[in-house]
C-alpha cells in the first residue's frame, strides 16, 4: 500500500503515513461484516474475542472499563451494553448485537443503571433544557397577570399560566429536567471515576501488536537494524517528560495523567453547584429597604439592626454623570455597635451572612420634601409673601385665608397625548408641586405650582382657569434616601467552591489532557499507538519516531493548506 | 483632525477589509488548484496547477501580512482607548469594555489575533476570509453611526474589576468559537464539494481545538465571573435574565457538541452543525438579546 500524498510504502492498515504524516483513509478497516447465523453455537471465549475485535480498540475507558477487552467480556456477560463503546458506529453496534444472539439476562436495575449513566441521556437532557430555556426568554417571566392579558387575551393567558410558561424556570418540568441531569451526571461520574482511579493508581496495561495497531492513532515503521530502536524511542519519550516503563519488547508511556480527572471533577462540580443552588432557595431571602439619614431598621432574619449614619452621591469631575453612591452603615447587634462600614455599588457589607447592597439613591421628594412657595392674588397681582411647607405639614396663608397642603411632587413634569400630567423622570428638569387649597368649609381646590417661568405662563393661560390665586414654586429641597438591597444566601460558599472545582476540572481536561503511548517491537517493525484526543497530540509519538526513521524528505506543508 | 482611538479603529476596518480580499483571492485560487489537481485530463494541467499554486501562496502571504498590520492598528486603538477611558473614569481600567462600541472593537481585535495563532499552528489559511470578514463586519457595525463612540465614564454598576475579568474571558472564548465556526463552515462547504477526508479532518481538528480551548475560558468568564460579579453587585448570582439565559443556552449547545463528539465520533456532520448553531446562539446572546429582548444587561 502506498501513501496517497508522498507515495511512500506503508503497512497495509496504517492510519498515518510514517514519512509525511498524512492520514491514510481507513476505508476497509472494519472487515467483520459477517452476521453469524450460528452465533449461539460459538463458545463464550470466542464471542468475547469476536466482540473485542469489533470494539474501537482505543482503550479510552469511556465505557467504564479499563481496557476494551474487559468491556467486551462485560458485554458478553450482559453487564455492559452492546452500544457501550463510544468509538463504534451504528453498523458495528448492530454486528455486536447480532453476535450476542439472544439478549443476555440482565436484571432490571442493571438496565436502569446503564440508562442512567449513558451519554445519550445526557445529550437528550441538555437538549431539552436548551429548548425550554429558549422558550423562557421569549416570554417575559413572572410579570403581572394584567400585562400578559393585555398582550395575549385572557384565554391564552390561562393556558400559558396553566403550563407555567410565565414562570418557566421554576416550573416542575424545568426543575425535573435539572434534577434528571443531576442524577445522570452523578451516576456517570460514579462509573467513570472508578476507571479514572484505576488508571491513575495501577500501571498501564500492556497491549499486543494487534491492539496497538487498532488504536485511534497508530504508526508502524519498518526497521532496518532494530537493535537499539526501542531505546532511542524511550530516550526521546523521557525527554518529552513521559513516564516510561519498559518490559521486554514493549514500552508504555504516559504524561499529564492527572488530566484524566478533569471530566470527573467538572461533573462533580456541576452536581455541587446545582445541588447547593437548589438547597439555597429554601434558606435564602431577599428584601429591599429605603433608608434616610439617622434611621435604624431591624433585620429580623439576621437578628441585628442597622443604622444609616451618612449617605451621599459623587459625580465625575469631567462629566455631569453619577460616579457612585455611598452609605455609611452601623450594625447594632445586641444593642452594641459592632461594625461601621461605608458601602457603595459593587461593594456590599456582609454581617452574619447577610449582605447589604447599595442598589439605588435619590432625593425623597415624597416623604421628606421641603418646599417654598410664593402666593400671588390673580385679581391685582399682589404678592402675598412666601410660605414654607413640606410633605407632612400644611401651611396657613392669612391674607387669603386658605390652608395649603402637599398632594404630590413631579420632578420632571410632562403631559401625555391625552393631556394628562405625569412624571417623566427622576431628574429635576421641570419640578412641579401639586397642592390642595382649602378655604373654610368650601370644597377644596387643587393647583400646580411650577418653578420654570415658561411653565407658570402656560399654566395660567391654559390650565388654571379663573383661579383666584397663583402659586409659584420658588424653592425646594429633600432629604436623600438610599435604596438598600438585603440578601442572605447560605449556599454561596458552596456554589463558589463548586465554581473553583469546575474551573480546575475544565482546565485539567482541556489544557492538561493525558497522553498514553504504547510501543511494541517485533522482528521487522516498530509499532506505536497513542490514545489522545487529537491527532496533533499524537505528534509526540511522531517526534519520538523521528529518532528511528531514516532521514527522509522534511514534512512539509504547502502554503495552500 | 483630532487623533483619538476611533481613528485607529477606522484603519482597523480598512485593514480587515484588505485582508478579507486577500484571503478570498487565496481561497478561490486554492480551490481552483484543488480542482485542477483532481482532474487528470491533460498534460498541460501540471503547468497550470503550478502557476495557480504560486498565485495561492502569493495571496496567502499578502493576506497574513495585511492581517498582522490591521491587528497592530487594533492594538494601538485598544491602548489609546484604555488611556482615554481611564482618564475620564478616575480609576485605571485595564481593558476598555464599558459600552457596545468598545466591546465590539475588542472582539474584532481578538478574533484575527487568535486566528493568526491557529494559522501558524495548522498551516492553513482557508479560514482567513471568513475570520477577517467577520472582524470587518463587527468593526464596521461599531464604527457606524448606530453605535455611540464617545468615551463616557463608567456608571456605578460597571465600576468593578469583575467587569474586566467577565468581559475579557467571555470574549476570548467567543473569539475562539468564531475560529471554530469559520472552520466548521469551510468544512461543511468542502464536504459538499467532495474534498478529501484528510482536509476535512484537519478542519475538524481546528474546530475541536478552538472549542476545547475556548470552552473553559467562556465558562470562566461568562458563567463563573459573571455569577460572582452579579452576586457582588446585585446580591444574586443568577436571575434567569434573558442575557444570562442565552449565555447558558450557548454553553449548553457547546456542551452537547463536546458530548456528541465522544458519542458520535469526529466524522459525524451533526457535530459540525452544533458548532455552527452554538455560534449563532452566542451572537444572539449579544445582539439579539440587546435589541429584541429586555433585561438588566443593557450595557453592551
Amino acid at each position: 500500500m502506498n501513501c496517497p500524498q508522498c507515495q511512500a510504502t506503508v503497512l497495509d492498515d496504517s492510519h498515518f503515513c510514517h514519512q509525511c504524516g498524512a492520514e491514510i483513509s481507513k476505508a476497509a478497516t472494519n472487515t467483520t461484516d459477517t452476521l453469524p447465523s450460528q452465533t449461539l453455537d460459538i463458545s463464550y471465549l470466542q464471542r468475547v474475542d469476536a466482540v473485542t475485535a469489533l470494539l474501537a480498540g482505543k482503550q479510552c475507558g469511556a465505557c467504564g472499563y479499563d481496557t476494551c477487552a474487559e468491556n467486551a467480556e462485560a458485554i458478553v456477560k450482559g453487564q455492559s451494553g452492546y452500544d457501550s463503546c463510544v468509538g463504534t458506529d451504528e453498523k458495528t453496534r448492530h454486528q455486536i448485537k447480532a453476535l450476542l444472539g439472544l439478549p443476555p439476562q440482565v436484571s432490571f436495575w442493571q438496565q436502569v443503571w446503564r440508562w442512567l449513566t449513558s451519554v445519550r441521556l445526557a445529550i437528550g437532557l441538555i437538549l431539552a433544557l436548551t429548548v425550554v430555556s429558549v422558550v423562557g426568554t421569549l416570554l417575559p417571566q413572572n410579570a403581572q397577570p394584567m400585562s400578559y392579558i393585555e398582550q395575549m387575551g385572557p384565554d391564552l393567558y390561562l393556558l400559558v399560566h396553566a403550563l407555567q410558561i410565565d414562570n418557566l424556570f421554576q416550573s416542575w418540568y424545568f426543575l425535573g429536567l435539572l434534577l434528571a441531569l443531576l442524577v445522570n451526571t452523578l451516576c456517570c461520574t460514579i462509573k467513570r471515576s472508578r476507571v479514572s482511579f484505576r488508571l491513575l493508581t495501577r500501571p498501564m496495561p500492556e497491549h499486543t501488536i494487534e491492539e496497538v495497531r487498532r488504536m485511534d492513532h497508530h504508526l508502524s515503521v519498518p526497521l532496518a537494524e532494530a537493535s537499539d530502536a526501542l531505546d532511542r524511542v524511550q530516550d526521546d519519550l523521557i525527554q518529552q517528560r513521559f513516564r516510561v516503563t519498559k518490559s521486554g519488547g514493549m514500552l508504555q508511556a504516559y504524561k499529564r495523567r492527572a488530566g484524566r480527572l478533569g471530566v470527573d471533577l467538572l461533573h462533580i462540580s456541576l452536581v455541587l453547584v446545582l445541588a447547593s443552588a437548589a438547597l439555597g432557595t429554601f434558606y435564602s431571602y431577599e428584601s429591599f429597604q429605603v433608608g434616610h439619614q439617622g434611621e435604624t431598621f431591624e433585620l429580623a432574619e439576621g437578628g441585628f439592626s442597622v443604622r444609616v449614619d451618612k449617605l451621599w452621591s459623587e459625580s465625575y469631575a469631567s462629566a455631569a454623570r453619577v460616579k457612585d453612591w455611598y452609605t455609611t452603615l452601623t450594625v447594632i447587634d445586641n444593642q452594641e455597635e459592632t461594625l461601621t462600614q461605608t458601602i457603595e455599588v459593587n461593594h456590599p457589607l456582609t454581617y452574619n451572612g447577610v449582605s447589604i447592597y447599595q442598589a439605588s439613591y435619590g432625593s425623597d421628594w415624597w416623604e421628606q420634601g421641603h418646599y417654598t412657595v410664593q402666593v400671588i392674588r390673580s385679581a391685582d397681582g399682589a404678592d402675598l409673601g412666601t410660605y414654607d411647607l413640606d410633605s407632612q405639614n400644611a401651611v396657613y396663608v392669612p391674607e387669603a385665608q386658605f390652608t395649603m397642603s402637599y398632594v404630590t411632587f413631579f420632578s420632571d413634569f410632562s403631559l401625555d397625548d391625552d393631556m394628562r400630567s405625569y412624571n417623566r423622570s427622576g431628574a429635576l428638569n421641570n419640578p412641579a408641586l401639586y397642592l390642595r387649597l382649602q378655604v373654610g368649609d368650601e370644597p377644596p381646590q387643587e393647583a400646580w405650582a411650577f418653578s420654570r417661568t415658561d411653565m407658570r405662563g402656560l399654566y395660567q393661560t391654559h390650565m388654571a382657569g379663573d383661579a383666584a390665586y397663583q402659586v409659584n414654586l420658588v424653592g425646594m429641597s429633600a432629604e436623600p434616601y438610599t435604596g438598600l438591597r438585603i440578601a442572605y444566601n447560605p449556599a454561596i460558599p458552596y456554589i463558589y467552591a463548586g465554581f473553583g472545582l469546575m474551573v480546575l476540572g475544565l482546565f485539567l481536561n482541556f489544557y492538561w489532557s493525558p497522553r498514553w503511548v504504547w510501543v511494541v517491537i517485533d522482528g521487522q517493525s516498530l509499532h506505536l499507538g497513542a490514545n489522545a484526543r487529537l491527532s496533533e497530540q499524537f505528534e509526540v509519538g511522531l517526534r519520538a519516531l523521528e529518532t528511528v526513521r531514516p532521514p527522509a524528505q522534511e514534512r512539509e506543508f504547502s502554503h495552500a493548506d | 483632525m483630532q487623533i483619538d482611538s476611533t481613528f485607529f479603529f477606522y484603519f482597523n476596518a480598512v485593514g480587515y477589509f484588505a485582508a478579507f480580499i486577500c484571503y478570498l483571492m487565496h481561497l478561490t485560487a486554492r480551490e481552483r488548484t484543488a480542482d485542477l489537481v483532481t482532474e487528470p485530463s491533460a498534460a498541460a494541467v501540471g503547468v497550470k496547477a503550478d502557476v495557480s499554486m504560486r498565485r495561492v501562496s502569493q495571496w496567502g502571504r499578502r493576506a497574513s501580512l495585511v492581517t498582522v498590520v490591521a491587528v497592530v492598528f487594533g492594538t494601538l486603538g485598544m491602548i489609546w482607548r484604555t488611556v482615554e477611558l481611564s482618564r475620564v473614569s478616575d480609576w485605571f481600567i485595564p481593558l476598555p469594555v464599558s459600552n457596545t462600541y468598545e466591546t465590539l472593537a475588542f472582539f474584532a481585535w481578538t478574533i484575527p489575533l487568535l486566528y493568526l495563532i491557529f494559522e501558524r499552528r495548522y498551516k492553513t489559511q482557508a479560514l482567513g476570509a471568513l475570520v477577517t470578514g467577520l472582524a470587518f463586519l463587527l468593526i464596521v457595525i461599531a464604527s457606524s453611526p448606530l453605535v455611540p463612540h464617545e468615551v463616557t465614564p463608567l456608571v456605578p454598576a460597571l465600576q468593578s474589576y469583575w467587569l474586566v475579568a467577565h468581559v475579557f474571558f467571555t470574549l476570548i472564548g467567543e473569539a475562539l468559537f468564531s475560529v471554530a465556526f469559520a472552520a466548521a463552515i469551510i468544512k461543511l462547504w468542502r464536504a459538499k464539494r467532495g474534498a478529501a477526508a484528510a482536509s476535512l479532518h484537519r478542519l475538524e481538528d481546528i474546530s475541536y481545538r478552538a472549542v476545547a480551548v475556548g470552552f473553559p475560558l467562556f465558562t470562566l468568564g461568562g458563567l463563573v465571573f459573571g455569577a460572582i460579579w452579579a452576586q457582588n453587585a446585585w446580591g444574586r448570582y443568577w436571575g434567569w435574565d434573558p442575557k444570562e439565559t442565552w449565555m447558558l443556552i450557548s454553553w449548553f449547545i457547546y456542551a452537547i457538541y463536546l458530548h456528541a463528539r465522544v458519542r458520535w465520533g469526529r466524522d459525524d456532520e451533526r457535530g459540525t452543525w452544533l458548532i455552527v448553531i452554538g455560534y449563532l446562539a452566542t451572537i444572539f446572546t449579544w445582539f439579539g438579546v440587546n435589541y429584541l429582548l429586555s433585561g438588566l444587561h443593557s450595557y453592551g
